[in-house]
Parts: structure tokens; C-alpha cells; sequence
């Protein structure tokens, strides 16, 4: 993707609509190593979310007038699928004009959403309680995708959860 | 020179700067000192809230994208 042809990430404004319409979802990824006290630059925002017709329903009433498109897709074509197609997705790769939001329908190796949300952790973020990933389980993500931008922030996240213990 | 103080420091690497100021939390404190993090910055992160934490980002966000739309002009 051209940065020219990339819409502004506003994370705050997008998280915020996805918080209040009822999706079920639990930060993930880079937000979530940020919330937890990571130094990490990060845009996008990672979510794991339950893939049922219902969930992603609410979900596409969020995005679908942002004109959400399939950003690793060739062409980045516009996502015109009904949800209940949608729904038998394992990932949802969107770029949106509130820019660009990654739905996982599981995170290896801590599982699918019913694993994640069982141990994620309440957090008030840009005026929401929003749910987000515990540390313990984000390190173990980071240690299992080991690319060296991960063992950074791993490397971050241990000596967090080290000070916060000691 | 002091190497507690970074002005005394006249190298990039902190890294002993860090290990005199910081005590040592253990063996995952210490590997992050020797990756070269800056653990200065975790423990100021740690005095923020998570919600002050996000607010950092999304400020370093939108100066990204303000240089991000700059650049693009003047290509």
C-alpha cells in the first residue's frame, strides 16, 4: 500500500464507535503493548473478535460507511459481502477512512476470542472501558511470532511485568 | 564524569547509564537493558495511566501523518 492512497489512522474515533455500537472484541497487538506500558510506535489497531453473524453484523454497521476496503487484497476492493459471509472469515483485514483496523478471529497461541477475553483486562481508554489482552498473554503471542520487532517489544513487556511484581 | 548523569555520558550507548540509575528488577530488567531499551521510558510509561499511555500514541500518530501528508505534497 502507497502511503498516498492510505486514509489517517484515528484510532481513538474508531475504537470508540466499535466500543459503543457493542462489538464484542478484546485489544490485541501493538494498542495493547502500548496500554500496557510498551515505548512501541504502532497505527494500526489489532482486535480479536468472535466471528458469529451476529457480532460481525454490528461490527460492518461501523465500518460499512467508512468505506472499508480489503487492504491486503490486490486492488483493494470494497468489502460489499453480507456479514453472514463475512462471518466465515478467519481474519478481517480493513483499511477504513478511519484507518486501517485488523479483526482476528484468533491469536496463536492463546486461542480465539473465548480464550483471549477470558483472562483480558478492563482498561478505561479514550473515555470507554475497553477490554484488552492481558500481559502475560500478549507476551506469549509476541514470544510465539518471535520477528525481531516482537522480541523488542516482548523483551519490553517482561521487563514491565517484571517491575510491576518487584 | 558521572555515569548516573547522561550529560556525562558521551557515547549513544546508555545502556551502563541505565543499569547505575535503575535498580535491577530482575533478569528480564536487566536482558531489556542489554537489548538496548531504554527502561527510562517504561518507568515514565508505568507512572501514566493506560488511557494517558494511547494519548502519547495517537499524538506521535498524528504527527506521522502530518509529515506522512507533507511528504506526499512535495513528491
Amino acid at each position: 500500500m502507497s502511503s498516498s492512497d492510505r486514509p489517517r489512522q484515528n484510532t481513538p474515533e474508531l475504537l470508540g464507535r466499535l466500543v459503543d455500537a457493542g462489538v464484542e472484541l478484546v485489544v490485541v497487538g501493538g494498542i495493547a503493548a502500548v496500554a500496557h506500558g510498551s515505548e512501541q510506535f504502532t497505527k494500526d489497531i489489532d482486535i480479536v473478535a468472535p466471528f458469529t453473524v451476529e457480532n460481525i453484523q454490528r461490527l460492518m454497521a461501523v465500518v460499512q460507511p467508512l468505506a472499508p476496503r480489503f487492504y491486503q487484497t490486490i486492488g483493494k476492493p470494497l468489502v460489499q459481502r453480507a456479514p453472514d459471509d463475512l462471518a466465515a472469515f478467519k481474519n478481517l483485514y480493513l483499511q477504513t477512512d478511519l484507518g486501517v483496523l485488523d479483526v482476528l478471529g484468533s491469536v496463536p497461541p492463546v486461542g480465539d476470542y473465548s480464550n483471549v477475553v477470558s483472562r483480558a483486562v478492563e482498561m478505561s481508554l479514550f473515555g470507554r472501558r475497553c477490554k484488552v489482552i492481558s500481559l502475560d498473554d500478549l507476551i506469549a503471542i509476541k514470544s510465539h511470532v518471535g520477528r525481531a520487532k516482537d522480541k523488542l517489544v516482548e523483551a519490553e513487556l517482561r521487563a514491565i511485568r517484571e517491575r510491576l511484581s518487584g | 564524569m558521572d555515569p548516573r548523569n547522561p550529560q556525562d555520558c558521551d557515547r549513544l550507548d546508555v545502556r551502563e547509564v541505565l543499569r547505575r540509575t535503575y535498580p535491577s528488577y530482575g533478569p528480564a530488567w536487566d536482558a531489556a537493558i542489554e537489548m538496548g531499551i531504554d527502561v527510562g521510558r517504561l518507568e515514565y510509561n508505568l507512572s501514566l495511566t493506560p488511557h494517558e499511555r494511547l494519548l502519547q500514541l495517537h499524538e506521535m500518530t498524528q504527527t506521522y501523518e502530518l509529515l506522512r501528508s507533507a511528504a506526499t505534497e512535495h513528491a
